[in-house]
This record gives C-alpha cells, structure tokens and sequence, in this order.
C-alpha cells in the first residue's frame, strides 16, 4: 500500500505542484471545481492528439505533417458533415487520416529515412490538398454536428481512446517491437525485425487516433481551417511537450498516464499565467523556464536512482564477499 | 495470406474514399484556372511571341497618336493590353478574409491580361519569404506584390536588392513604412519599388475598443497576434488609446499561434478566460478573427455568457452576419483586401507605358466596418462577391483604355472606398 501511495505522489507531484502554486496565487480561480474541469476539457483534444503522436515518436519518428493530416481530415469531415450529419464527420476524419496514415506507411517503406525534411514536404502536399478540398466552402461546424465535442461525449470518446492506447501500449506486440526499434535499431533489426512493418503499423496507428482528434477539435471549436504551406506545423508542439513530458515519468509510470499529466499540467500552466495576467512575452519565458527545470530535476532524479541503485548493489557484492 | 489480402482491400478501399473525397468537394474554378494557364503556356509558340511584341509596338505607337484616337478606345473600351506575368505571395487558403481577395485579384488579372502566379511559402520565417521571391524571380514574373511578411521578418532591405537586381516590379500590401526608418529608406530607394498600401491598424483596433466602450464594457480581454509582430503593435497601440479614452482594463491577453489559429484552440482560449476573469465583459479579437471567432462563440455559449460579454474583432468571418443578428456579436471590421489590387493597377499601367506616377505611392487603404446585422447584409451583397471592383471600372483603371484617369483618380478611389462606396458603385453600375 506505501508502494503504491509513493508511486501515486511520484506521479502526481508535477501537476498538483503546479496546480497548488496556483491556487494560493489566486485561489478564487483555481479552488473551483469549474476551472479544474475547464482544463480537463480542454485537455481532451491534445490528449487524444498527443496518444496518436506517442505512437510514432517511440519508433523515433518526429512527424510535422500530422497536424496537417489533422486538419485535411477535418475539412472532408465539415464537407460530407453537410450530407451525412455526425457520420459524415467521423468518415471524413478517419478515413481520410487513415488513409494518409497508410499512403505514408508505404512510402516510409521506400524512402527509409527518418528525415524532418520528409514530414515537412508531407505537410506542405496536405496543407495545399486541405486549402484545395476546402476551396471556397465554409468550414463552420452545424451546430447539430458539434455534439462530439461536447460533455458528455468528448469525456466518453477521450476514455475510451484512452483505454485504447493504454492497450496499445502495453499488450500489442507492435508497439514493444517499436520501443525496441526505438532504443537500438541496429540491434533489434538484426534480431529479425521488420523496420518498414514496424514503423508504417505505429504510423497508421498515429494516423487512426489523429482522425479521433480531428472529430473531437472540430466538435470543439465548431468548425475547422485548411492552412497552407507550413501554418499547421505549430499545432504539432503541444503535443510534442506533452508527450515529452509524459517520457520524463515513463519509468513511473506509463506513457499514455504520462501523457495525461503532461497535458493536463501545460494547461493548467497556462490557464495559471492567464488568470495572473502575465503578458505574453514573459508567459513564453515561463513556460520555456517550466520546462527546463522540469527537464533538469527529472534527469537529475533519475541519475541519482541510478547511481543509488549502483552503490547499493556494490554494497551488496561488498557484503557478500565478505560474509563469505 | 488472406489477411494480408484483406490489408491491401482495405487500403485500396480507404484511399478510394480520400481521393473520392477530394474530388467531390475540392473547388475546381482554381484547378481550371490552373489547367487553362498550363495549355495556354504550352500554346505559346514562338510565332505568337513575336506577335506579342508587334502588338506591344504598336501600342507604343497607340500611346504616341492623338489623344481623340485614345479617347475613341477608351469610349468603346478596345485598349490593347500588354500580357505580363505577376508574383503574388500566396494568402493562404480560402476564408472571409483571403476569398474576397482572391477573388478581386483574379477578376482583374482576367481583366487585366495577366498571369497570376501564386508562390506557397513559410510564413513564419524570413527565409521562407526570400525563396518565395526567389522562385518566383525564377518562374519569369514581371512584378511581385508582397503581403506584410517583409515587414514582420525585416527583410524590407533584401527584397529591395533582389528585385532591383532582377529588374522586377515590387509592391507591398498591409504593411506601413514609417518615414526615414530603413524599410523605408530601402523601398523608396529601389528602383522598381511601386507601392504599399497599409491599413491604419491604430484605428481598427481602436475602433473594437470603441464598441465595447459605447456599450460600458470596462473589463475585456485580448486574443492578438504573436508578440514582435508589426501589424501587432499597431493594433495594441490602438487597444492601449481606446483602454485609456473608456476607462476600461485589460484583464489578460493570448498571443499562443499554437491556439490563435484554430476555431478549438479559440475555444481553448475563451474558456480559460472566463475561468480566469469571472468580472470579464468584454473581448477584443485583434485579428485572425476568420480562425478563432467560432470557437470563442462557441465557449461563450457553452458557458452562458452571451449577454455578459460583449465582443469585437478584426478581421472577416464567415458567420458574421449570423453573429450580428444574434447580438453575440457586437462588431467586426475588416474587408481590407482591396491593397494588393491597388497595387495591381498601378503595376498594370506600368507594364502598359502609362504609369500613374512616377512617384512611389505609400497610401493607406480603408477598412470596412460592420457594426449591425444590416451591414455585414449589405457586405454579403457586394463586397462578400469579390467584385468590389467591377471588370468595367478596372478596364477604366488603365490609361491605355482611359487616357483621362490620373493619379489624383487612382487615390479618390482609395480614399472613397467604403460600405457606402461599394454599394453605390455597385448599383450605378
């Protein structure tokens, strides 16, 4: 039971620390049940978001373009929504992400090359395909088709995927060869390993819980935008932070927990310098600040485990040795 | 095997639906237009070329003749045109703000006997701008309008030089050159520097600000570009007087381009705002108001405070008219996207022997503004169309056709443009 309460505060020490701070500074804010569950909300979309980015950055894969893929799947998504209602949306969304997914999968499978410059080009075609498709079409969501986005459904989809990935992660045999690819490619290549197989089924896996998000932040917003060239290449960060952070605490916990608390503390950080009226500029500062520290004390945490864990271990071998 | 079968029915089956997608609702009138430009390229053969030049002699000719010969092509509006190629930075996909332009823009290239060409870039870096000029140098263009990415990146300088060196036509559109500063200094100093028209962005903002004031707004909040950004601080200026003027108090401010780009991240941003300030009443969205409007509208509704909080905007939006009647929305200004036409006919009339002026014309272009749902009626009419200038008044535009229409014009033009304007030549015409 102490194990297990000690694993629960290692996990939650970041964003009840951050969320603390907060509520002394301003607690009207913060010491409300409304705005805690106005984070969680807003949470939701780069959650789901961020999940489908955990999937290709432990294969090592850092993919600008899927927030393009994002947008172009929501932009079929309005279109057909005009037609089919909801269904149009979640065909649209999915479809188009996966197929995308798929048609990267294969050509990851011909280039062989890990390079940003790739994801950028990807992202470039899907930016000018999505301002295509869109061509002078409104790209505002009928309210009647926002409903996904809105409580209770949006806390329903984000659990259910969530479970999902958390399934993924751990009992799908892909995604620990991924992992493994991950940490040494070389080695687990030459144990028989499919790279291309590996790295396009963790891609379409991307892809896939992309088109959820894409569902969900049109839902949201009501209503999406087709942005040209590199614009859409910013919307990939928050998720890249979160799932960074969310890696800081892989060895408590797992990533897709992981991820909910890197999510989950950014906003929180966020909601935090808005209500302190922070301007922007320093706002940046903060945050950039929040991250190092965060960053440094998790590296620093883990070496001194490690290096307790070693003397340990040579006291053992010490103590052994002499007993005998 | 079968499974692996089944994988490729599968995919095959997605990619279908994709590019059916695709297909079904992509706009074609851009495909055409594009489709059309490369037969047309493919036509020109060398015959026609030299044909071209005949025509452009004689024009050179046309121009010497007496003015009664040119008042006769005007009347009848036969002036000879000379094709040339123009650059133009890409603005971005379709929307409120980008549509009308597009449409304006292309409507008198169409009139104008030119080729419009469109360079793609990365807007958030000043390399990104220069390869774009670069490319578009390289595609063979005549002259190049620029948008304000010069300005934000200050590159102004650069620009300068690689036109001047390429002997390239150049303009700029939403950018505000300050006098004797170096942007300046380098645009009025480049020999085929044309023009900038620039918006008062003081005033726009001011006027949001304005709004909210008449109605005893006294504590708003800010969605507005990326700090550093020029248009930015002009319209911060303008928040800043119109704070001052009312009385009122800025609570908080989002600046994030990770959410100011986005109808869910405006949605974000609005809902931690009514968290954060409970005594919040009113909101300014300082521009890219086409992303985040429907978000913000969308988190405002969500939370119930439609009455409680008054909002402004810049920039056009596609439901604007829906959230006038509704009274979510307070007022919005924009409909600036008549600049880089402006531009357009002075480069025109270059390119045709006429210039307007041998001067280097920096002039401010007007703002629409839209404070009732009778309004943003009367903007869907006759602005919303793109045809804010009507293929008839374009032609007039040019001193081959029009040897009467001077600079003195070209300015009252600007100057007169308006709601009123729009609709009144409208319906002269």
């Amino acid at each position: 039971m102490r194990e297990i309460l000690k694993k629960l505060a290692n996990i939650l020490v970041i964003p009840v620390l951050v969320y603390l701070i907060f509520s002394i500074v301003r607690p009207e804010v913060f010491l409300n049940i409304n705005t805690l569950k106005s984070i969680f909300l807003q949470s939701c979309v780069t959650l789901v978001f961020t999940w489908g980015v955990s999937f290709i950055q432990i294969v090592g894969i850092l993919d600008f373009s899927v927030a393009a893929e994002r947008i172009l799947g929501s932009v079929i998504g309005v279109l057909l929504s005009r037609f089919m209602g909801i269904l149009g949306l979640i065909i649209g969304c999915i479809c188009t992400s996966l197929a995308i997914g798929l048609l990267k999968a294969l050509l990851n499978k011909f280039i062989r090359m890990k390079s940003i410059v790739i994801t950028i080009a990807y992202t470039m075609i899907l930016g000018s395909l999505g301002a295509l498709v869109q061509g002078q079409s409104s790209m505002i969501l009928i309210s009647e088709a926002c409903k996904l986005g809105q409580e209770p459904f949006i806390w329903i989809i984000t659990i259910f995927v969530g479970v999902f990935a958390y399934i993924l992660h751990n009992s799908y045999r892909y995604t620990s060869l991924a992992r493994a690819l991950g940490s040494n490619e070389k080695l687990t290549s030459e144990s028989g390993v499919s790279i291309a197989k590996t790295e396009g089924i963790m891609i379409s896996i991307c892809s896939f819980f992309v088109g959820i998000s894409g569902i969900l932040a049109t839902s949201y917003g009501a209503g999406t935008a087709a942005m040209a060239g590199l614009e859409s290449m910013s919307l990939v960060f928050p998720a890249v932070i979160g799932y960074q952070i969310g890696k800081l605490l892989e060895r408590r916990v797992n990533i897709v927990l992981g991820c909910i608390i890197g999510i989950f503390t950014m906003n929180t950080l966020a909601t935090g310098l808005i209500s302190l009226s922070i301007p922007s500029q320093l706002k940046d500062t903060v945050t950039g600040a929040f991250l190092l520290i965060l960053l440094i004390s998790s590296s620093y945490l883990d070496r001194r485990k490690v290096q307790l864990l070693r003397r340990q271990a040579s006291e053992n071998r010490f103590n052994e040795k002499s007993y005998t | 095997m079968k499974k692996s079968l089944l994988t490729k029915i599968v995919a095959l089956l997605l990619l279908s639906i994709m590019v059916l997608g695709i297909a079904a609702c992509g706009s074609s009138k851009k495909t055409e237009d594009a489709k059309d430009t490369k037969e047309e390229k493919a036509e020109k053969t060398e015959k026609e070329k030299v044909e071209e030049e005949k025509v452009e002699e004689e024009k050179v000719e046309d121009n010497k003749d007496s003015i009664s010969e040119k008042e006769d092509d005007s009347s009848n509006g036969s002036g000879e045109l000379k094709a040339f190629k123009l650059g133009m930075m890409d603005p971005g996909a379709w929307n409120a703000t980008s549509g009308p332009l597009y449409a304006q823009m292309e409507l008198a290239a169409e009139t104008l006997n030119v080729e419009l060409v469109y360079a793609g870039y990365d807007t958030n870096s000043a390399e990104g701008h220069i390869a774009a000029v670069q490319n578009l140098i390289s595609s063979g263009v005549d002259a190049i309008i620029l948008l304000n990415g010069p300005l934000i990146h200050g590159i102004i300088p650069q620009i300068a030089e690689i036109c001047d060196e390429a002997e390239v036509y150049w303009s700029l559109s939403w950018t505000k050159l300050i006098e004797g500063n170096n942007d300046y200094n380098a645009a009025v100093n480049s020999d085929y520097f044309v023009s900038t028209t620039y918006e008062n962005d003081v005033y726009s903002a001011n006027w949001c600000t304005s709004i909210l004031g008449e109605k005893g707004v006294k504590n708003i909040a800010e969605i507005g570009f990326e700090a550093g950004n020029a248009t930015g601080d002009m319209r911060d200026q303008g928040i800043q007087e119109g704070l001052e003027e009312y009385d009122m108090i800025l609570l908080g401010e989002e600046r994030d381009i990770t959410l100011t780009m986005s109808s869910d991240g405006g949605k974000t941003i609005m809902e931690r705002f009514i968290n954060s300030y409970p005594e919040m009443d009113g909101l300014i969205i300082a521009g890219m108001s086409q992303f985040v409007l429907s978000g913000v509208v969308s988190a405002m509704e969500a939370n119930g405070v439609e009455d409680k909080i008054s909002l402004s905007c810049i920039d056009f939006h596609e439901f604007q008219t829906d959230y006038l009647k509704s009274g979510i929305l307070d007022g919005i200004i924009g409909g600036h996207v008549v600049g880089p036409f402006y531009s357009l006919i002075l480069i025109a009339n270059i390119m045709n022997g006429t210039p307007l002026t041998e001067d280097k014309v920096i002039v401010e272009d007007k703002f629409i503004e839209l404070s009732s749902h009778e309004d943003a009626l009367i903007w869907d009419e006759y602005g919303n169309t793109g045809n804010i200038y009507s293929s008839d008044e374009i032609e007039q535009m040019m001193v081959v056709n029009n040897p009467d229409y001077t600079i003195d014009d070209f300015m009252k033009m600007i100057e007169d443009y308006s709601l009123e304007d729009i609709v009144s030549r409208a319906e002269g015409n």
